[in-house]
């Protein structure tokens, strides 16, 4: 459950920084890297890239918490859309790596031992990522 | 008092930290002193941040009627110039980041999952800045504490 709902925090970040960069191409070189470490964080939680869910016949991509999803969303803010002004897609993917990394290390509080070790790893990875951001 | 404390595996780990928060502090002692201007600063806010986490360990270790490590006289830690005293400062914070992962695996009380949780995310932030002086990309780790 918890790594789900980290998995699911993954997958939101992978989806900004695609859309960072669909937005400024100049940024791959120096997205390309951070991005990386975020498959690899998605990958060592162990839930499927895509999430498996409910059956969905209309086989619709899942972009984010879907509203009719069986299962209990994680309480979520929705986060900020990426903002119109290239000069601050940099401190949007800092501030979204922040919130990914404080909610990470919230779950490696309360998570068994094995995965709390997984999450404070992602947590920091996160921070680290949005100091560089910054 | 001692089988109480042998007994607990987080006295083992807390012992672990604090000694290596000695060690820490040592080596930015060393390595501070290949430093100027504004990676000065960054090294001696650091240093002080290890020193309240030192005093803090110390008092988790007393609180758990376990005897604080002292710090030895000296350390192997040595820097010739600014560029082995960045490469340090990584190695520093990435080694204690890895006995932070160690706290959060080895404890169920929230409060010390909540330092292991904390140290590993301050350690990896350091030690990512210490990279980006040293211009390595990424600076960051996929994997903080796994080192």
């Amino acid at each position: 459950m918890l790594a789900d709902e980290a998995a699911a925090r993954e997958r939101a970040l992978l989806a900004a920084y695609d859309e960072a960069v669909a937005r400024d191409p100049a940024l791959a070189e120096r997205l390309g890297p951070l991005r990386a470490e975020h498959a690899g964080h998605l990958a060592s939680l162990g839930v499927p890239a895509v999430p498996a869910g409910p059956s969905d016949p209309t086989g619709a991509p899942s972009g984010g918490p879907a509203a009719g999803d069986a299962t209990p969303a994680p309480p979520a803010v929705r986060p900020p859309d990426l903002p119109a002004d290239p000069a601050l897609i940099l401190p949007w993917l800092a501030e979204l790596e922040r919130r990914a990394s404080t909610a990470h290390a919230g779950a490696a509080v309360r998570a068994g031992r094995g995965t709390a070790v997984v999450l404070a790893s992602l947590a920091a990875s996160e921070a680290a990522h949005a100091a560089v951001l910054a | 008092m001692t089988a109480t404390s042998a007994a607990d595996p987080a006295v083992r780990v807390l012992t672990a930290l604090l000694e290596a928060e000695h060690a820490v502090l040592y080596g930015y002692g060393v390595l501070g002193a290949r430093l100027a201007d504004d990676a000065l600063v960054v090294a001696q806010a650091a240093a002080s941040a290890h020193r309240a986490q030192r005093d803090r360990l110390v008092g988790l270790l007393r609180d758990r009627g376990a005897e604080p490590p002292a710090p030895a006289a000296a350390y192997d830690a040595v820097a010739a110039g600014a560029a082995d005293a960045l490469a340090l400062a990584v190695r520093l914070e990435t080694g204690l980041g890895v006995l932070f992962r160690d706290l959060v695996g080895s404890t169920d009380d929230p409060r010390l999952r909540r330092i292991g949780v904390d140290g590993l995310v301050e350690t990896a932030v350091r030690a990512a800045s210490w990279r980006s002086r040293l211009g390595a990309v990424p600076a960051t780790e996929a994997f903080p504490g796994t080192a």
